[in-house]
């Protein structure tokens, strides 16, 4: 491996948590996001060796990335819903909204490491509703079928458990902060 | 639930409808509504990974929690921390009792050796579930009389009546064993193997997995069972022992010429004079079973009379490829297949079974599927070239009849409570060639397990014969 590639994976790979967020934000599929992450990766480097250089990668990977998500949507013969302005007109503003997001700081890898330690201390009931919604991608009604509850408490759940892994998130990074 | 939680939600669950979407996308245009989202979408990220982490977490900590009921239960092992446990005891007593009380410290020793590494044979092995009417338990030649929960140990034996069956659970193993009526069983454990004896009857069999070097042994008058952890049925009688396996490897051997086999999923052998001691399978003309795509595990099938028990992983049966497990018949022309879905065994909710039409057992071949959810959902999916659309047809109590009719290349799917009024529940159509695979499918949504559906009333007509 080159030292450019070198550098660009790097930067690539440190920058996976941003990158997947808005990739798996549109698609909401956890394979087809990661075959997406990696397909990008893969123009990366072919760009990397065919032209010159890009100047803010954060944003060439996330241009691309949008794109794969537009062709994969058009694959799966999609073609009503990716005409669609007002669909485009919302991926553009999610890509600015993760663009805007490349100076802050998120401090994404103790976000991340908290948010595992409070999913790990979730009870066994919880852990399995989130599985089905976020690993297997089934909607609330079938989750809600499936738990033979309503639509609209399988969404209250979801959303009071969210909220208690942001809060429980918080109080990880600040307790950090203060070297606890 | 504020109105971006609401509008996030429908977008995850793809449900926003034209004004919702503009709506959002409206809300978006301002800095602080994409800041929102941001944060929103990177904690949803997140979240997925920190779910997946956990997954894995614990799908380590399960095998390796299996590797330890397999591995450190072994009788050296388990005598080694005996050993330990008399090493404290001792160092224990002599540091406490001093050398001047040395015989009462060493008759103490002698005691704690008898009770630390005295043989585990008069504990429980397993315990007969409820109160089979006319089972009866022997113990030392002499029936034992019926307590709240009856405790079977080693070297027990246990007899069913000719009307009722029995059921007998193990206590530190998630093994079952069925015992249908007349059958005679004696349950014994010695080092760290279980040793069964069947000398009548039939015996139906979920074995877990056993430790290494250590598997079931189940003795028939005509043969030997070598199990290390699957799911058969072993049927006595007066001139045959017969094994039918549905999950997993038994190593048969005939007791008389010590000839052997080895009976996978979907195999059978029978051990008596006279027939050759091979596998076969528990399909006859002109069915057949094989698992389509990569599933985890491999799939299994068994049919009796028009009644089909199949297993089967896979990850899903949808979009462009298929994974899953079917029983099939070729058919040329036109036909039709129908079942009844007696019992449902899934793990996931992802889990189907129905009946099937395929033009080929390629992965990726047009197909038509009707079948059955956990959940009681019907669903009518069909794939006419590449990726196949599934459509939900109805939300069914049992009995489930399902049929599905190829006429030209014209397929209609129907359901019925009772085999005898049908319903139309959907009709597409499918360009084919004239000979196609029709039959039962059967897949679990989790290459990591098998489901089980047992279908009766199983026919396949053609027409055009």
């Amino acid at each position: 491996m080159s030292e450019a590639l070198k550098q660009v994976t790097t930067e690539f790979l440190a920058s996976r948590p941003q990158l997947m967020a808005f990739i798996y934000g549109l698609v909401r599929h956890p394979q087809t996001a990661e075959d997406i992450y990696q397909e990008v990766w893969l123009k990366l480097a072919g760009a990397l060796e065919n032209g010159p250089a890009i100047e803010n990668q954060a944003h060439w990977c996330r241009a691309v990335a949008k794109n794969l998500i537009l062709q994969h949507w058009r694959e799966q013969r999609d073609a009503k819903v990716v005409a669609d302005s007002t669909l485009l007109e919302f991926v553009d503003y999610v890509e600015l909204a993760f663009a805007e997001g490349d100076s802050s700081r998120d401090r994404w890898p103790d976000r991340q490491y908290a948010l595992s330690q409070c999913v790990e201390a979730l009870p066994e009931k919880s852990k399995r509703l989130l599985l089905l919604k976020y690993d297997e991608g089934f909607s609330t009604g079938v989750i809600a079928s499936h738990l033979r509850q309503s639509t609209a408490a399988v969404i209250k759940a979801l959303v009071r458990l969210r909220e208690a892994l942001a809060t429980c998130v918080e109080k990880k990074l600040k307790l950090q902060e203060l070297g606890l | 639930m504020t109105p971006l939680e609401e509008l996030l939600v429908k977008w995850q669950d793809r449900s926003l409808s034209d004004e919702e979407l503009a709506e959002f996308t409206t809300w978006l245009s301002t800095p602080e509504g994409r800041a929102r989202l941001r944060q929103e979408l990177a904690f949803d990220s997140a979240l997925l990974e920190a779910l997946l982490a956990e997954k894995a977490r614990q799908e380590t900590a399960q095998q390796a929690r299996a590797f330890e009921t397999a591995e450190v239960r072994q009788s050296e092992v388990f005598a080694g921390s005996r050993l330990r446990k008399l090493r404290q005891a001792v160092q224990c007593s002599v540091s406490r009792a001093g050398w001047k009380l040395g015989l009462p410290a060493a008759a103490s020793v002698a005691a704690l050796c008898f009770l630390l590494l005295r043989p585990a044979e008069n504990e429980p092995l397993a315990q007969i579930e409820g109160r089979p009417q006319g089972t009866t338990l022997v113990r030392g030649g002499k029936p034992v009389a019926w307590t709240g929960v009856m405790a079977v140990k080693s070297g027990d034996q246990i007899q069913t009546s000719a009307q009722n069956g029995a059921t007998v659970a193990y206590l530190k193993e998630p093994t079952t064993l069925e015992l249908n009526s007349g059958t005679r069983l004696r349950l014994e454990r010695t080092n760290a193997a279980h040793r069964l004896e069947l000398s009548q009857g039939t015996l139906t069999a979920k074995v877990a997995p056993q430790p290494k070097g250590h598997p079931m042994l189940i003795l028939t008058p005509h043969a030997e069972a070598i199990v290390m952890g699957t799911e058969f049925l072993l049927a006595v009688d007066a001139q045959a022992s017969r094994l039918e396996v549905l999950d997993g490897t038994v190593q048969f051997v005939n007791r008389e010429d010590g000839k052997s086999a080895l009976v996978t999923g979907g195999f059978f052998a029978t051990a008596s004079k006279g027939v050759e001691m091979a596998a076969r399978s528990l399909l006859e003309d002109p069915w057949h079973s094989q698992d389509i795509g990569e599933v985890g595990l491999a799939g299994a099938a068994r049919l009796e009379g028009n009644r089909c028990t199949a297993k089967g992983a896979g990850r899903n049966t949808c979009l462009t490829k298929d994974q899953f497990h079917f029983v099939y018949q070729d058919l040329e022309g036109d036909g039709e297949v129908v079942a009844r879905i007696v019992d449902l065994e899934m793990s996931h909710p992802g889990g189907k079974a129905g009946v099937v039409i395929r033009e080929s057992l390629k992965t990726a071949a047009p197909h038509a599927f009707l079948f059955l959810r956990p959940d009681g959902n019907v669903e009518f999916e069909h794939r006419p070239a590449i990726e196949s659309k599934s459509d939900r047809v109805g939300h069914e109590g049992a009995p489930h009849w399902l049929r599905l009719a190829r006429k030209g290349d014209s397929i209609t799917a129907f359901l019925s409570p009772d085999g005898q009024r049908w319903t139309r529940a959907g009709a597409v159509r499918i360009k084919m060639s004239k000979r196609i695979y029709i039959g039962l499918g059967v897949t679990s949504w989790d290459n990591a397990s098998l489901g089980t559906s047992v279908f009766d009333n199983v026919r396949v007509l053609a027409s055009s014969r």
